[in-house]
């Protein structure tokens, strides 16, 4: 019990699982016992979430949104890591730096000259995806390929390996697992995104669309219900990506602070 | 297990959970959005022309406002859209806050005008100015202009200002509405052919005003809407949804596709087609973007036909409303008074199109821009088509008596146009608009039938009146639809059936009261030839008597036309008794 409220402290896994249960519990039941004035009650997300996966779809339109998600993310994931370990070759350097302060523009405008340039609204919600993707994603990427010490290229140098090599043995192989970890991290930018351009093209659905319609008509429970949905889909694909890293990479965490 | 094992596994694992769900989520296992099936609106409802004195009385021109800000009176706040309707709003108050000399400053009021293009943001703040005033009286109130026919759908609101412990309120007063600059642009044989709409694409700002003109269109014409934007019907009138006005008429300038699936008589047929819009609903300045930078689409119908679609109607708390009735009475006033300067005289309409442009705040729209889509304005556009742009009407103390009905045998115009679209949107969209607030709940003329005594015997401005032309003919008809109004066989009185019709079908046409009417007779082949086409004939007159008797302001000497037809215009054959039924019928054509 001590060990809660020391710096560092440490608990056995089911202590620490059971007292973060306790904390979800008790802000559940403070919800259902104190409604806010203005905050939908407990129950009417509860009747909001069910009339929306039985009657609205609700499960369908997740899953198209995740499905552009992945689209996104997958296309983004390969372009950044290009980028990134292209920075090796001085040539290419000054593109990273470029694609990773585009992180500062905003998106205002920028889609009607992607609706341009492709040729149908189902690519304009992919580009703008991508596009936002990538330039967070590059930005964390260039930061881990720095992390790269003297003595690590090194160690491959003595081994014999050339240049070539010894790029892709240490930073190409050797950087995989933080990289995973980045697109992790930013896999969130996303999910933002995705509602605003859900509502740009509104043709295909998706959950962002869902969401407008609600908070067009002030049905704040509904707002409320997919929000929590979302954070939902969220935490699992936080959760996968972990576990996709601890079985792919099974001994990155060996430096970690245990 | 060795790391290629792990990859190869991995990958398995992966594709193995997305194929699985792929095929749970489209298996229809779990629950379904219901498919919705395209729907023939019965008939969309609006009043018609306005009446009032005859006289002309031309107001004398009072001193323009100056531009010192006032800084004493009542606070208020005034949020508005960038809409050319609310130019006596901006006259009566000087500025984008009041000024000395002007209508709002004698009325001691201080009213701050504000823009605010997003209505989720308008919602929102009136929920938190009902919250501020119950914590602090003395906060300034909150009104807010919007459509009149978007108010229904804006009533949303009302379920959150209940938990703040009040409702949404009408100020009984408008300032002005569109007439022209709400439309819906489409190819140009739509207008001879309207037919031609079926399994096109209207692009819109869905659930407002410019999509509502695009349903009366369809309805006026009896084409079929496909409500929900994500499917196509290639038999009904499908619409883009945008996310706002100008953002419709940009679908229609890019031109990109969008993927749907294809639904035929309301099922699901899983194949998927790609759309673009083919018409845009929208207003200024989405009409002049059109014009300008595409060009191909000219004014199907717009508010200058549908006239009294659109007035701007303000809303507040009944908090602020029920605390405040004096100033409520000033408030009218001041705007009555500038609506009449604003009507008569052109520089004090120039000013109160620069007092616009300092609110509106857009640097390259100075007040000539204001003042020139206030007016209306036909252009060229790319094409070489002319297109009409623009256009708004300011509305004086006459012309809201008859708008709320309260001048000599009047209609109430505004109600008739709340019911009329609140009703289609909650049809169209149940899901979203399960129902609206009745118009009875938040509007009380009390105020204006104070202010009506008070200036009772007092010769007032009139009203702005539609004139017709007793011998003029339909030249463009805008729409045609065949009524099954029944007679009784052999006679030209009305079935009860057929009264309910009527009603439906007047206030259709208090709506488009800009347009004339013309009502064709036809009947049957039972009977001698020279018998059947006096009975069309007084059937049609029956109808026409029906109408004016209904309301004299609405259907003003020359508006309604008779064309009698006999039997020789046969829409189905005369063999049996259901097409000898459709055959006895009154056609109405609306058109200018």
């Amino acid at each position: 019990m001590k060990s809660l409220f020391l710096p560092n402290g440490r608990l056995p896994r089911t202590m620490f699982a059971l007292m973060a249960a306790a904390q979800g519990a008790l802000l559940l039941l403070l919800w259902l016992l104190y409604p806010l004035r203005l905050f939908p009650s407990l129950g009417d997300v509860l009747r909001a979430l069910a009339d929306m996966v039985t009657t609205q779809g609700l499960i369908q339109e997740l899953w198209a949104s995740m499905t552009t998600a992945l689209q996104a993310l997958g296309v983004a994931t390969v372009l950044a890591l290009l980028i990134s370990y292209l920075t090796a070759l001085p040539f290419f350097r000054p593109l990273a730096y470029a694609a990773s302060k585009m992180r500062y523009l905003t998106l205002t405008g920028l889609t009607f000259f992607m609706a341009l340039m492709v040729s149908s609204g189902h690519e304009v919600k992919l580009s703008v995806l991508i596009f936002a993707t990538t330039v967070y994603l590059v930005t964390g990427m260039t930061r881990v390929i720095l992390t790269t010490t003297q003595q690590e290229m090194d160690h491959a140098r003595t081994l014999g390996l050339g240049e070539w090599r010894s790029f892709w043995e240490v930073v190409v192989l050797g950087k995989l697992a933080e990289m995973l970890e980045v697109v992790r991290q930013n896999f969130a930018i996303i999910w933002t995104m995705i509602t605003l351009v859900e509502t740009l093209y509104q043709s295909e659905g998706g959950i962002g669309l869902l969401l407008y319609k609600q908070n067009r008509y002030l049905h704040l429970d509904g707002v409320v219900a997919i929000q929590l949905v979302i954070l939902a889909a969220g935490a699992a694909q936080d959760y996968l990506f972990s576990l996709l890293r601890r079985m792919f990479f099974p001994y990155a965490e060996l430096a970690a602070v245990q | 297990m060795t790391t290629r094992g792990k990859i190869v596994l991995g990958a398995l694992l992966v594709a193995l959970l997305y194929f699985g769900i792929n095929k749970v989520v489209s298996s229809g296992l779990i629950f379904k959005k219901a498919a919705t099936e395209s729907v023939l609106l019965n008939s969309i409802e609006l009043p018609a022309a306005n009446g009032g004195s005859r006289s002309n009385v031309v107001v004398p021109l009072a001193p323009l406002p100056s531009t010192t800000p006032a800084e004493k009176g009542t606070p208020v706040v005034w949020e508005v859209m960038a809409w050319n309707s609310q130019m006596a709003g901006m006259l009566a108050n000087g500025g984008p806050r009041t000024t000395q000399g002007s209508s709002m400053a004698a009325g001691g009021l201080d009213m701050q005008i504000v823009r605010q293009d997003d209505v989720a943001k308008m919602q929102a703040d009136l929920v938190k100015n009902a919250l501020d005033l119950q914590q602090n009286p003395e906060t300034p109130g909150l009104l807010v202009s919007i459509m009149g026919d978007g108010l229904p759908a804006f009533s949303a609101v009302q379920t959150q200002l209940e938990k703040a412990g009040t409702s949404l309120q009408i100020i009984p007063y408008s300032v002005g509405k569109s007439f022209g600059e709400d439309k819906l642009m489409g190819p140009k044989e739509w207008l001879d052919n309207p037919k031609g709409a079926l399994g096109k694409t209207i692009a819109c700002y869905l659930r407002d005003g410019d999509q509502n003109i695009a349903l009366k269109w369809c309805a006026d014409n009896g084409l079929k809407v496909n409500p929900d934007e994500t499917t196509y019907d290639p038999e009904a009138v499908n619409f883009l949804a945008a996310s706002d006005f100008l953002v419709a008429a940009e679908k229609y300038i890019i031109g990109k596709p969008e993927q749907r699936v294809k639904v035929v008589n309301g099922k699901n047929t899983g194949v998927k087609v790609d759309v673009v819009a083919d018409a845009v609903a929208t207003w200024t300045p989405g009409d002049v973007n059109i014009a300008r930078q595409k060009g191909g689409l000219v004014n199907i119908v717009s508010t200058k036909d549908y006239s009294n679609q659109m007035p701007n109607i303000m809303v507040t708390t009944k908090r602020w409303y029920d605390a405040h009735p004096k100033e409520v009475e000033a408030l009218m006033t001041a705007f009555a008074v500038a609506g009449d300067q604003v009507k008569s005289h052109p520089e004090a309409l120039s000013r109160a199109a620069d007092i616009s442009a300092q609110v509106y705040g857009d640097k390259d729209k100075p007040g000539a821009y204001w003042l020139r889509y206030y007016k209306g304005v036909s252009e060229a556009d790319r094409n070489g088509e002319v297109v009409e742009l623009g256009g708004s009407k300011a509305f004086n103390f006459a012309d809201n008596l008859a708008l709320f009905g309260l001048n000599e045998g009047g209609t109430n115009i505004y109600a008739a146009v709340y019911k009329t679209f609140g009703d289609v949107q909650s049809r169209l969209y149940p899901r979203e608009l399960p129902s609206y607030v009745p118009l009875t709940q938040m509007l009380d003329l009390t105020p204006l039938k104070k202010l009506q005594d008070k200036y009772r015997g007092k010769t007032l401005a009139p009203a702005e009146q539609q004139r017709f032309a007793a011998d003029d003919e339909i030249r463009q008809s805008v729409s045609k639809r065949a009524w099954n109004i029944e007679f009784n066989t052999g006679q030209s009185s009305f079935t009860p059936a057929a009264e309910r019709q009527l009603q439906q079908l007047f206030n259709d046409l208090v709506v488009a009261g800009r347009l004339k009417v013309a009502v064709h007779g036809h009947t049957d082949n039972v009977g001698d030839p020279q018998r059947n086409q006096q009975l069309s004939e007084d059937r049609a007159l029956a109808v026409e008597h029906w109408l004016e008797q209904r309301s004299r302001s609405a259907f003003p000497e020359g508006r309604v036309q008779v064309y009698a037809h006999g039997a020789q215009e046969p829409v189905a054959p005369n063999a049996t008794p259901e097409g000898k039924a459709k055959n006895r019928r009154v056609e109405i054509v609306l058109g200018n």
